[in-house]
């Protein structure tokens, strides 16, 4: 006879050798033993935690020569075509594969006729959770009434996925992860029965790996005794899950937590030599934190077992490690991360996060959390706000003009901007050139700011510049009329947030001014004829606005720059 | 209160109307039962849909003699021209021959009329007609007493008993399903067998706990430091697929409802005002009043902060969701 899989050896024939699940297989033997078994059961829970398996116990169970049982006898020509699979009254349906409407017509039409030879006729439809939802709607009519000789056993993993319909109409069984000890139990047995030789604690990193499920964690034994010709060993265990890896993680954990930069990066150039992708180490580490922190709260807690099991460093690092850098670690190598995927030279961020990592503890205070980062922030508007509340007393006397503006923008005339002309003229009149330049110089952030805090008045700033700056305000200039109006309106507050992100810059406050262009230009024009007329240096004026020369003073520096007309 | 009783001699007509299908569902198996025995069902049962054939032929039917046996049942289903229900129908129904029929009722037949809506129209003449001829039974939801009693004798069909705790978690973990919870006292009182008694252990064990019931354990366990239990139910929750974002989601919205049932709670609001307030379940509102009772103000507002700071980050792709959720429940932990 051919090979088979240690989970089809191993499936369990009688309830009392299902795994795990005593509350469902005492419920259901109870049922059946008083003859008052469900005609629908739905059977919910993790993969290999049993649900196929009692299913078909159940359809043995009921059908058995000797019913009502409990257990099956396994022994009649009934329970053992169910168990081949020859029986043609148990009827095991793929509802992954068969989901639609016509399959399960195709199953409503059948219900209806006797069984052949069982007393009982068994649809188990397993991941039920695929079917279409016309196919659901199709089975909720057989469900409502299901004739006598017909018993329903649907099985998921998913049971979120089943509509509330379908699930009132059956009795529901959870089926729970499998505990630990419960896996090691029966595979204890098992190797027993097949003469496995197994050495150290080579079965329980094996339960581990299973994750609760009992397929998982036979179908590992089975590949771990092939790789070990019969026997298995740790070695052997941690070489089929590929747990063996995880000591350069190891490795380089032990030097971020000693602070040994040199060793740190040595290692994780011999990751990148051996062709390893940078991003899944990056992430390895991350694991490794959480791990970490899980450990810190949950010694017990199953899946970091393996951790502690094969790497005694773990236990010690998550015990000298406080809460609080694990966190900041984590958050640091996730924008790490972030960064990573969007950059072509990968490795060259996982050196960086190794940098950073142990050169974290030092910069301590600089290192703050989101929510911290959020505080921070909150106090210095605050601060702000008070500030201008202050100021604001003796900024109402000398000039009423401001609020007067900012009050008016319920106009209807959307076509001309309001410029208020002798603040415009006091701006240029007290212009100071090198204002201008730190302005424009610092425009460009100015606008990254903007469009974090507000798109909207981002777009609205895009196509304007300053154009003027004295000490207390400045021009901005406006290709738009519609961009002016909305700011001069102060929709969405666009002035005070240039303002403030001003003087958060630059420490200095300043009204903004809003002008449309053309208004600038005429104005511009105007006050450099009265200029000329009274003699002043107009040229110079001329000079300073003209946004080329800006470009290039920034662009070189003033003092390389030369200017012919 | 809907009477649940079904009593020899039947009415020649019964009305069954209400939102709750399930005990519409249980007092139309009882009423076949109790005029049928088993083998007669097969002819003497009459099943009209008023949306697909004209009551004439279900009036028709109840007026022949039944086939070998005393009673025939005519179930009448959705009669829409009982409602008040806009919506045109496709097949006419005669409505003075139903006046006819209840003014005289067949002998033999037992009528039923199922109409899984909320209310009928009082002012047509023909519901008034109805009213009068027939045992009308309007099917709305069960009172906690009465729910409570309807499970009782759930469990004592197989003699098992039912405490009350038992049931108070059982609402908790599952629900005010009446179909549901029928079909888990079912199963709970096979579990304990005959003489069994159902209590809180057996519930935990064996019920089958809807989302929500576990978020809301997950949150105690946290709040209570017990970090283990919770990361393991989320680890659970995971397997099963569950979206991070949406327990994420769950999570912060437990504890804003403990945190405004607590605020209301100080302010002096009654549990039901509470939740007609903000339209929750009153099972729900009790929960969330007992976690905010415990947990405190302060403490819940602080977790809230938490949660939607880690909501930003989750949302914003700077943390993986996973480990993004683990770090939340540390972070409340710690609180």
């Amino acid at each position: 006879m051919s090979y088979q899989a240690l989970y089809r050896v191993f499936r369990p024939q009688s309830f009392r050798d299902v795994a795990g699940q005593e509350h469902i297989t005492r419920t259901l033997q109870n049922a059946l033993a008083k003859d008052k078994f469900s005609h629908a059961y739905l059977f919910s829970g993790p993969r290999g935690t049993g649900k196929t398996s009692v299913a078909k116990i159940v359809a043995k169970a009921v059908n058995c020569e000797k019913a009502p049982v409990s257990e099956p006898c396994n022994d009649c020509a009934i329970c053992k075509g169910i168990t081949d699979g020859s029986l043609q009254d148990v009827i095991e349906i793929d509802a992954a594969s068969n989901n639609g409407v016509d399959e399960i017509r195709e199953i409503r039409e059948n219900v209806k006729y006797a069984p052949s030879l069982a007393r009982y006729k068994v649809y188990i439809v397993d991941e039920v959770h695929m079917l279409s939802q016309g196919a659901f709607n199709a089975l909720l009519k057989t469900l409502e009434e299901p004739p006598a000789h017909v018993i329903f056993i649907l099985a998921t993993t998913e049971p979120h996925k089943i509509p509330p319909t379908i699930i009132s109409r059956c009795q529901r069984f959870d089926f729970k992860r499998i505990p630990l000890v419960a896996i090691e139990a029966r595979l204890n047995e098992i190797v027993e029965k097949k003469g496995i030789e197994v050495t150290g604690r080579a079965i329980e990193l094996v339960a581990k790996a299973g994750e609760g499920g009992m397929r998982d964690a036979l179908s590992i034994l089975d590949q771990a005794a092939a790789y070990g010709d019969g026997k298995v060993t740790e070695e052997d265990v941690l070489e089929v899950t590929g747990m063996v890896s995880r000591q350069l993680l190891t490795d380089v954990m032990s030097a971020v937590q000693k602070g040994d930069l040199a060793s740190g990066l040595q290692i994780v150039n011999d990751i990148l030599s051996e062709g390893k992708d940078p991003e899944r180490f990056l992430e390895d580490i991350i694991f490794y934190y959480r791990d970490m922190l899980l450990y810190q709260a949950a010694p017990e807690l199953d899946s970091i077992k393996d951790r502690m099991i094969t790497d005694e460093t773990f236990v010690e690092l998550s015990k000298q490690t406080d809460p609080e850098s694990i966190h900041r670690a984590i958050r640091l190598l996730s924008d790490i991360q972030q960064d990573m995927k969007r950059s072509g030279y990968s490795s060259i961020f996982l050196e960086m996060a190794i940098v950073r990592l142990i050169e974290a503890p030092k910069g301590k205070q600089n290192e703050t959390t989101f929510q911290e980062a959020e505080w921070i922030k909150q106090i210095r508007q605050l601060e702000e706000r008070v500030k201008k509340l202050e100021q604001k007393p003796s900024s109402d006397v000398s000039e009423p003009e401001p609020s007067v503006q900012r009050r008016l923008p319920k106009r209807p005339s959307a076509k001309t901007v309001s410029v208020n002309h002798q603040q415009v003229h006091a701006v240029l009149k007290n212009a100071v050139k090198e204002d201008l330049k730190e302005l424009r110089r610092a425009w460009p952030t100015i606008m990254e700011k903007i469009r974090k805090m507000n798109v909207a008045a981002h777009a609205w700033l895009l196509e304007s510049k300053p154009v003027a700056s004295s000490q207390e305000a400045f021009l901005q200039s406006f290709k738009y009329d519609f961009h002016c109006q909305m700011v001069v309106e102060n929709k969405n507050n666009a002035m005070q947030m240039v303002e403030e992100i001003i003087f958060e810059l630059t420490g200095k406050r300043k009204k903004m001014l809003p002008i449309p262009h053309k208004q600038w230009e005429e104005i511009r024009a105007a006050f450099i004829k009265t200029m000329e007329a009274e003699g002043e240096m107009a040229a110079a004026k001329q000079e300073e606005t003209d946004p080329l020369i800006v470009e290039a003073e920034k662009l070189v520096g003033p003092d390389l720059l030369e200017i012919r007309d | 209160m809907t009477d649940l009783t079904i009593k020899k001699p039947l009415a020649p007509i019964y009305l069954l109307y209400g939102t709750e299908s399930f005990i519409i569902k249980h007092l139309k198996e009882k009423i076949i039962h109790v005029a049928l025995s088993h083998d007669e069902r097969a002819f003497n049962l009459g099943v009209y849909d008023m949306n697909e054939e004209p009551l004439d032929l279900a009036l028709e039917d109840a007026d022949t003699l039944p086939f070998m046996g005393e009673k025939k049942v005519i179930i009448i289903e959705n009669p829409l021209f009982l409602t008040s229900d806009p919506k045109k129908q496709n097949v006419e129904h005669n409505m003075d021959k139903l006046a006819a029929y209840l003014k005289q009722p067949s002998p033999t037949a037992v009528c039923i009329f199922i109409g899984e809506f909320e209310k009928l129209d009082k002012r047509k003449k023909i519901v008034k007609q109805l009213e009068e001829a027939a045992d009308v039974r309007e099917c709305v939801a069960l009172t906690e007493e009465k729910l409570y009693r309807w499970l009782q004798e759930e469990a004592e069909k197989q003699q098992a008993y039912y405490t009350k705790e038992a049931h108070e978690l059982l609402m908790a973990m599952v629900g005010d399903d009446l179909a549901i919870l029928t079909n888990e006292m079912q199963k709970l009182a096979l579990y304990v067998g005959e003489g069994g008694t159902i209590d809180r252990h057996v519930v935990e064990q064996l019920a089958s706990r809807t989302l929500e019931s576990n978020v809301f354990t997950m949150v105690n366990r946290i709040m209570e430091r017990k970090l283990e239990d919770a990361y393991q139910m989320l680890e659970d929750l995971l397997k099963q697929k569950e979206d991070p974002i949406k327990l994420a989601a769950l999570v912060t919205r437990q504890i804003r409802l403990a945190f405004q049932a607590e605020v209301y709670r100080r302010e002096g609001y009654s549990q039901s005002q509470v939740a007609s307030r903000l339209k929750l379940h009153p099972y729900a509102v009790k929960m969330a009043w007992k976690q905010g009772e415990r947990l405190g103000r302060e403490r819940l507002k602080r977790a809230l902060i938490f949660c939607a700071d880690m909501d930003d980050a989750l949302k914003t792709g700077k943390i993986d969701k996973v480990i993004g959720i683990q770090m939340l429940f540390e972070r409340m932990a710690s609180l």
